[in-house]
């Protein structure tokens, strides 16, 4: 009995998480085999931005790469600024690392040791502390920002392409009371 | 019969649906023109693939086409396009006259002409060329005008949309007048714009030899660049001539073919 209401379990679990994807909500369409209506006149890189969507797992790579989320937008002049500004904050780390006079645990908890000079320290910490806050800033602003650019282009794109498509039903703007008359003469030779 | 009326009736249905994508860009147009300039931006690709289809297809709806045209020059106006603006205007009175139309564009092309500090004699000078009553019936003739016209007020961004309605020219077999094939050839090797006037005012054959080289330099970098070395050797052959008949030195383009051979 105990073993079938594991084995439930587990399946139960399964099926609610949807283990292939880590979302907390499951993405129910396959959209590599969904073919949508596309105006005549799309371009590759509207449709390419139409198709894309933020993700849980977007976050997670957007931690590792630097500018990620910038790249999937087709921003990459703010994409190449992050990645600057991440490294700015990696070389900080790195330094502080190498230097060795003091593990970052010891610099992040402000217990300088006994025989440690106050001024050097407090200037380690510093570096320590700037940092880590550029890395973790680029990433909130990579995530955050790209997340209102995408959704800002994809409302541009549907704007535009919906509009386009719901005036080719509407009635015809052009009458001929809106022209002036006019009157011409014209000789060729 | 039943055939006749098969085709009549698809005929139809296909002119519908062109006159009614047209009608939708042309309100479109109107419609983004009042607000963010980023939906401007965004939809000026578009209206150029419209505009293309414009030009080389014998639309029935000229009314909608000439008003698509107008609005389209507008739309380049308020995003500051002073250039392109004046195009579409050029496109409009060479394409699909329209005196009611001509009206209101004239004022625009002034405007757009003060932006780009072209002379106002000039620009009063092709008001008049592209009237109406100085336009032929034929369209190659008009559009061969068109490109001959909108040279005189070239840019460099310009430059690459008058190039692409020439190839458009080409690849429907309009024969292209001289001054317009000699304007290309210029374009084609990025030759500057500041000295284009005078090499078109003049016959190549009666240019000093400093011109001359001028001209050979740029025809040199261009077939380089493009990887075309017969090319290149051939201009290098005839200009080694002509300095040698001049005495001139030919550093420059001994350097620059020294990368490449």
């Amino acid at each position: 009995m105990k073993a079938v209401l594991a084995l439930f379990l587990v399946v139960a679990l399964g099926t609610t998480t949807y283990s292939q994807d880590i979302d907390i909500y499951s993405q129910k369409k396959n959209i590599n085999y969904e073919f949508p209506y596309l105006n005549s006149q799309t371009s590759f890189e509207e449709f390419q931005l139409l198709n894309r969507t933020l993700r849980l797992q977007d976050m997670a790579y957007a931690a590792i790469v630097p500018g990620y989320v910038h790249f999937k937008v087709k921003d990459p002049l703010v994409g190449w600024s992050l990645v600057a500004y991440r490294a700015v904050g990696y070389a900080g780390l790195t330094y502080v690392i190498l230097d060795g006079s003091y593990s970052i645990t010891d610099l992040l908890n402000g217990t300088p040791s006994s025989t440690s000079n106050v001024s050097d320290y407090n200037s380690q910490q510093d570096i320590t502390y700037i940092s880590i806050a550029i890395v973790l800033s680029s990433y909130m602003f990579d995530y955050i920002h790209g997340r209102h650019r995408l959704e800002k282009k994809q409302e541009m794109i549907r704007y535009k392409y919906g509009l386009k498509f719901n005036m080719s039903f509407a009635e015809p703007p052009i009458k001929e009371g809106n022209f002036i008359p006019t009157f011409g003469m014209r000789y060729s030779f | 019969m039943k055939k006749g009326i098969v085709l009549g009736f698809l005929l139809a249905m296909a002119l519908t649906v062109f006159s009614q994508n047209l009608q939708s860009e042309y309100r479109y147009l109107t419609l983004v023109k009042t607000q963010q300039k980023k939906l401007i931006h965004n939809n000026l690709r578009n209206a150029e693939i419209v505009a293309d289809s414009l030009l080389f297809s014998n639309t029935l709806d000229k009314k909608t086409a000439s008003l698509f045209l107008m609005e389209l020059g507008n739309n380049y106006s308020v995003v500051k396009k002073a250039e392109f603006a004046l195009f579409s205007f050029l496109r409009q009175r060479f394409c699909f006259p329209n005196d009611t139309i001509s009206l209101f564009v004239e004022k625009q092309m002034r405007f757009n002409a003060l932006l780009l500090n072209i002379d106002k004699q000039m620009i009063e000078f092709i008001i008049q060329k592209s009237a109406a009553y100085n336009l032929s019936d034929n369209k190659e003739v008009n559009l061969n005008k068109l490109i001959y016209w909108a040279s005189k007020i070239e840019t460099k961004d310009l430059s690459p949309l008058l190039l692409h309605h020439l190839d458009l020219m080409n690849a429907k077999g309009y024969s292209l007048i001289d001054d317009v094939l000699k304007w290309e050839d210029l374009t084609r090797i990025a030759f500057p714009i500041k000295h284009k006037a005078f090499f078109l005012a003049h016959d190549f054959d009666s240019l000093d030899f400093a011109h001359q080289k001028r001209y050979y330099k740029y025809q040199t970098c261009y077939f380089l660049k493009n990887k075309a070395w017969n090319r290149a050797k051939d201009t290098l052959f005839t200009f080694r001539n002509l300095a040698e008949a001049k005495k001139s030195n030919l550093c420059f383009l001994k350097f620059r073919s020294a990368m490449h051979f």
